[in-house]
């Protein structure tokens, strides 16, 4: 008499037991595919509203040789045969789409001068220095609102086709992960670093301080 | 007397077996001492300072050279020396060697001071023309040796061992003068007649002979240089000719001592040898290795190598000088090699400046005695080694308060005893140098070098000890460094209820939710016209979703590291602008108050409860609503006021979650702020200390009953110890230090509702003498009444210990000019690169000084931490977190003083900035976090079998509700079965029941029918 009734409550149990494995467990099952999906984009963090990359401008758009942007301290904008500290970038989005470009060593913008070349300037103007980033062919493609013209690396050429066809070529970049963890990070000013030995002096270690300030660490950030 | 004599000829056959086995390095061994790799722990224990004893027979001395301190000996026929004739042809040199310390005629003085410091041995030298005026051993001059018999009974009488240096730089005029000194072969045997004598006629008393002292200063700055006589200038030849013979003299010498004195006197020779000592400009390159090589070679090796190694100069000294170096021959090479009996190590000034003394080779000169002391145990195969010298000098100003110089010695004694301890060095001696202030060579009297203070110009040229001399003799009584600064660790637990926190500044409240797709209205449509952009549909509004907490991005990753750390508390600050924009209550920002009391809730849902600080100024921003600080910010009365009326609102808003308030972090440190004039300075105190009473006020009055929290004002409180302990100004310095930088905040809240007396006193007296300016403001008897008791506990940001010293101010005007401080920062302890020393015990000495003060509060500890350079393994911030809570543990379970909350300062740090993060400023952990959130876990440091007491944190009734709130999908699940069953259940009963009734009604219908329906079934 029970039989029939008690075998049909351990079905409807397993079933139920098998739905809500599925729906719980299905994240899991999920992840590894959903980085294929999201595309290597996401994968090198787009997400993130500040990245620290190398911009590799490639071929067979850009330069005849692959190098990496960098902008130099005297505020021209060059290119690395090599991948090193001194090519790093930081690419912040400044609004929807719109990136300002960084270069880390140097401390300057990627800007655009009135004429289209490509400099690097100490103080960002929303104007000349932020640029749209788009992607193409795989490519990152960056354009100057302001001045309707994309980025290119090789400055004297562009003028000329400004001036020749009326278009210019753009430049096509990836964007590299730093290669060591280390450039990334953050360097320490160098006033915390140890001093000289003060040999002519009779307190060689500097252990007595001419400043009497008093200083915290919760205070003097 | 003969166990002391069986005792020295078992050591003396244990040294000659030794000198025969031992191997010795090879050049250019040592430069391994560069290649090691320094990645070793800042904090491991052969790095730290050593607190322990030096071998049981080590030998304690002091020493001085017979032309420095001697005197002028005119009365017992002295010959002039090259050094006499050298001062009296130059200027610079002009007041001579007249002005002396005398030792000739007050060498009782010297006996006494000899005594006072309790040495095991006196290293001083015998001079040379003072023997035998024109330097050939003919007749000897009576009263010279005389003197010297003197001394050796002396020091004989008082068990004092002399360590006796033949040759200390001053040589007979004579034989410069015919001879041309040391450039002369003839020399060799000249000096051998000199020391033949000596061992003759002093040997029976002397134990140990040092030949020559520091050779390469006589060749290079006599040579060299000119700095030194005979003052001769550039003759690259003529150096390594003096050095040359100086080798060969000292090696004739040696022989002459083994061949005929040795069998008797049973005494042991060797010839000090100084050098600098030299790090790699770029650690670990091997390019710079090798200079630093080079370097040493030219130096010590020049006359190291033929002397202990292998009887020939070092190879690196052969290629780099153009000049021509003097060449040993096969048979030369054997005569020399292996003449000492102990390696005798100078390492001092003498050596390091000025830095023409040595060959840089662009690398960086180190002070690093330990180092140089394992260069040598790998160059000459670990030789026994006497510091035949070693200390630095003062400026000729200083007379007996010599702080640097005990931290100097300190540092280097340490390093002598980790080179035992820990590098097997074999140091049996160490001479402290100088007993007396004296001549300085090239400096003259411009420096000084004593234990004891000299004023030349006095008559009896009183020996006076100077604070270094009083170091000494301690350390020589208990034969190290015994542990008195700190008691051992214990083993314990905090209370449960003790809250492990972590602190962080001003939180940045983020404006904006950062997910706005719950909370926008509009309806978009996307790609309309192939440009994949977004259009909104005009005119159409969704309903939204009511705004979360969860919305603000930032709590959620706060919230991530907080539950990583495994803290109980979370001390986090308000940015007083962005509340209120307009610094007035009408306006209030409450976008940026609800992203405050978010992290509040979603702490406190992780069970982390917050510690809010309501004002919290920094040097580069002051925190207050710019239409204050127009206004005059802190200097104007009013800013108080606004503050109150500003606390009121955060206690009304958010007091309901928040039971630890902190009004103001740190208004100690504002001074650096307003220190246009000492009186801004105090000014601003003031309105500080009136704006916290206020605030409190008002909780007591209007938010305690029905909230119950806490509030108290947070101080910058590092403890202060004098820098030098033999000094009463040092100790009155550090207490008064104290006193202007923490009572001048808590006596008016915890004590008396005024400014400390003894602050008062001393800005008062030095008005009267015109040294300051400053005046401290006064409390109206009300204020006082609101002061005093205006805190509920007492909050500490305390990081480390300074090291205070008296020094007289005159320069009116500013505020850290009124109380005479100056501060040393202790070489010989861990310290970080911003100069922050850990000194641990330093907190427990801060807790009991507030107890003693303030009577029994409640503590909290409300920032402690230290920068570390390291990204991920900060083990310093490991050790510093260990020590400073074990020292609060101390504090808590031995002086019953109620620590209630330890909060490590501080979860993240920003980029550029020193490294004083649990974090890193992209959010990585270090690994000081697994260690701290451990410590919480275990409650301190219990005992090794102890059951953890607080497991049990979340209490009796609510393990239902975790229960319930793990296992919810399970409840519903058995919910959900439970009430299928019962549904089928009752389904199953229902029908059965109806079923039952129609038979029944069947039955009753035709109940003959029973029968046979009973038939048909059965």
């Amino acid at each position: 008499m029970w039989s029939a009734p008690s075998g049909c409550v351990v079905a409807r149990a397993l079933v139920l037991a098998v739905l809500w494995l599925t729906v719980a467990g299905s994240p899991l099952a999920r992840r590894p595919l959903a980085l294929s999906d999201q595309g290597p984009h996401l994968h090198y963090g787009w997400g993130q509203p500040i990245r620290l990359r190398h911009l590799y401008a490639a071929g067979p758009y850009g330069l005849s040789n692959n190098c990496f942007l960098r902008i130099h301290s005297d505020g021209t904008v060059g290119c690395e045969e090599n991948q090193s500290e001194h090519s790093l970038l930081e690419i912040r989005a400044v609004a929807l789409k719109t990136v300002a470009i960084k270069d880390i060593n140097s401390v300057r913008y990627l800007c655009m001068s009135a004429d289209g070349k490509m400099q690097g300037l100490a103080h960002y103007s929303e104007e000349d220095c932020a640029f749209k980033e788009e992607i193409n062919y795989g490519y990152n493609v960056y354009s100057s609102p302001k001045h309707r013209l994309p980025v290119a690396l090789s400055g004297a050429k562009a003028k000329q086709q400004v001036l020749n066809k009326g278009t210019v070529q753009p430049s096509y970049f990836l964007p590299m992960l730093p290669k060591t963890s280390e450039g990334t990070r953050d360097q320490l000013e160098s006033d915390v670093f140890p001093l000289p030995l003060e040999t002519d002096s009779m307190d060689p270690f500097r252990m007595v301080s001419e400043a009497e300030l008093v200083k915290s660490p919760s205070f003097q950030k | 007397m003969s166990s002391r004599a069986l005792q020295r000829s078992v050591m003396l056959s244990a040294l000659i077996l030794l000198r025969a086995t031992a191997a010795g390095g090879l050049p250019g061994d040592g430069s391994a001492v560069w290649a090691e790799n320094p990645s070793v722990s800042p904090v491991d224990a052969s790095q730290l300072f050593v607190y322990d004893t030096f071998p049981e027979n080590f030998l304690w001395g002091v020493g001085t050279g017979a032309f420095q301190v001697e005197g002028s000996c005119e009365e017992d026929g002295k010959g002039p020396s090259i050094w006499d004739r050298f001062i009296h042809a130059r200027p610079r040199h002009v007041n001579g060697i007249n002005g002396s310390s005398d030792s000739c005629l007050f060498l009782d003085k010297d006996l006494s001071a000899l005594d006072f410091l309790g040495v095991s041995f006196y290293q001083f030298s015998i001079s040379w023309p003072r023997l035998f005026p024109d330097g050939t051993v003919a007749a000897a001059n009576p009263d010279g040796v005389r003197y010297y018999q003197t001394l050796l009974d002396a020091l004989a009488r008082r068990n004092i061992e002399p360590v006796v240096t033949l040759f200390h730089w001053d040589l007979p005029w004579e034989l410069q003068e015919r001879y041309g000194g040391w450039q002369n072969e003839s020399m060799v045997d000249l000096f051998n007649s000199y020391a033949t004598y000596c061992f003759q006629t002093f040997g029976d008393r002397v134990r140990y002979w040092i030949t020559i002292h520091n050779p390469y200063l006589v060749a290079w700055h006599g040579y060299g240089t000119g700095m030194h006589a005979p003052g001769q200038k550039g003759n690259l030849a003529a150096v390594y000719t003096v050095g040359h013979n100086l080798i060969k003299a000292h090696s004739k010498v040696w022989h002459t001592y083994d061949r005929n004195f040795r069998p008797r006197q049973r005494g042991w020779l060797s010839i000090t040898l100084g050098s600098h000592w030299i790090e790699p400009s770029r650690p670990g390159h091997a390019g710079d290795a090798l200079r630093c090589q080079q370097s040493l070679a030219s130096v010590l090796g020049w006359f190291a190598e033929p002397i202990h190694g292998g009887g020939d100069y070092p190879a690196a000294l052969k290629r780099t000088p153009p000049a021509r170096l003097p060449a040993f021959s096969e048979a030369e090479r054997r005569e020399v090699s292996g003449t000492a009996d102990f390696f005798a190590f100078s390492f001092g000034p003498s050596n390091f400046k000025p830095p023409s003394t040595m060959a840089k080779m662009g690398q960086n000169v180190s002070l690093n005695l330990r180092r140089a002391l394992n260069w040598i145990k790998l160059e000459y195969g670990n030789p026994r080694i006497l510091i035949a010298e070693n200390g630095w000098f003062t400026d000729g100003y200083v007379s007996t308060e010599d702080t640097t110089a005990i931290y100097i010695m300190k540092n280097f004694l340490n390093q002598v005893l980790q080179a035992i301890k820990f590098d097997g060095i074999q140091v049996f001696g160490y001479t402290a140098w100088s007993l007396l202030d004296g001549f300085e060579w090239q400096d003259a009297y411009s420096t000084r070098r004593g234990l004891f203070y000299v004023d030349f110009n006095s008559e009896q040229k009183e020996r006076k000890p100077k604070t270094s001399a009083y170091y000494y003799k301690q350390i020589i009584r208990e034969n190290g460094f015994t542990l008195q600064e700190s008691t051992p660790d214990v083993q314990g637990q905090f209370p449960c209820d003790f809250s492990w926190g972590v602190t962080e500044s001003v939180l940045k409240p983020e404006f904006m939710a950062s997910s706005p797709q719950f909370t926008d209205p509009h309806l978009y449509l996307w790609n309309a016209t192939g440009n994949r952009l977004l259009h909104r549909v005009e005119g159409v509004r969704l309903k939204t979703r009511a705004a979360q907490c969860t919305d603000f991005v930032s709590i959620k990753r706060q919230v991530e590291m907080l539950v990583r750390m495994k803290v109980t508390h979370y001390r986090f600050a308000l940015d007083w602008a962005s509340v209120l924009p307009t610094g007035d209550v009408s306006v209030v920002n409450r976008q940026v108050l609800r992203y405050y009391r978010c992290v509040v809730s979603e702490a406190l849902k992780v069970g982390i409860s917050s510690m809010v600080t309501l004002y919290y100024p920094t040097h580069a921003h002051l925190g207050l609503p710019t239409p204050l600080l127009r206004s005059g910010g802190w200097l104007n009365a009013s800013t108080a006021e606004a503050f109150a009326d500003y606390a009121g609102l955060c206690f009304r808003e958010l007091g309901d979650l928040v039971k630890l308030w902190i009004t103001i972090n740190e208004p100690n440190r504002l001074s650096d702020v307003y220190n246009r004039t000492s009186n801004d300075t105090y000014r601003a105190a003031h309105n500080l200390l009136l704006a916290h009473a206020h605030a409190w006020h008002l909780y007591d009055g209007r938010f305690r009953r029905a909230q119950r929290g806490a509030v108290s004002l947070s101080l910058h409180s590092d403890w202060a110890e004098p820098a030098n302990p033999y000094v009463d100004s040092h100790r009155d310095a550090a207490e008064r230090f104290l006193q202007f930088e923490i009572a001048w905040f808590a006596d008016p809240l915890f004590k008396s509702g005024d400014y400390p007396p003894a602050m008062r006193d001393y800005i008062a007296s030095k008005r009267r003498r015109g040294l300051s300016g400053s005046a401290l403001p006064a409390f109206s008897p009300a204020e006082r009444a609101l002061l005093r008791g205006a805190a509920d506990f007492c909050a500490l940001n305390h990081f480390t210990t300074r090291f205070v010293m008296h020094e007289p101010r005159r320069r009116a005007g500013r505020h850290d000019a009124d109380r005479d401080v100056q501060f040393l920062q202790d070489v010989t302890r861990p310290g970080s690169p911003s100069r922050l020393a850990v000194v641990p015990w330093g907190a427990r000495k801060m807790l009991r000084w507030i107890r003693q003060r303030y009577g029994d509060l409640d503590v909290y500890i409300t920032a402690s931490g230290i920068d570390d350079p390291a990204l991920e393994k900060d083990q310093l911030r490991g050790y510093y977190l260990q020590k400073y809570v074990q020292e609060a543990l101390k504090a808590y379970l031995i002086d019953k003083i109620k620590v209630k909350g330890y909060y490590a300062f501080k979860l993240t740090e920003e980029k550029s900035k020193p490294r004083f993060g649990f974090f890193t400023s992209d959010f990585r952990a270090k690994s000081s976090t697994q260690f701290y959130s451990k410590l919480i876990s275990s409650g301190g440091f219990p005992l090794e079998n102890s059951i953890p007491r607080c497991s049990q944190t979340p209490s009796t009734e609510c393990t239902v509700c975790l229960f319930l709130l793990q296992k919810k999908p399970l409840i519903f699940f058995g919910c959900c079965l439970f009430s299928t069953l019962l549904l089928l259940l009752s389904i199953t009963i229902f029908h059965r029941h109806k079923r039952r009734k129609i038979w029944k009604a069947k039955d009753l219908q035709n109940i003959p029918l029973k029968k046979g329906h009973n038939r048909v079934l059965s």
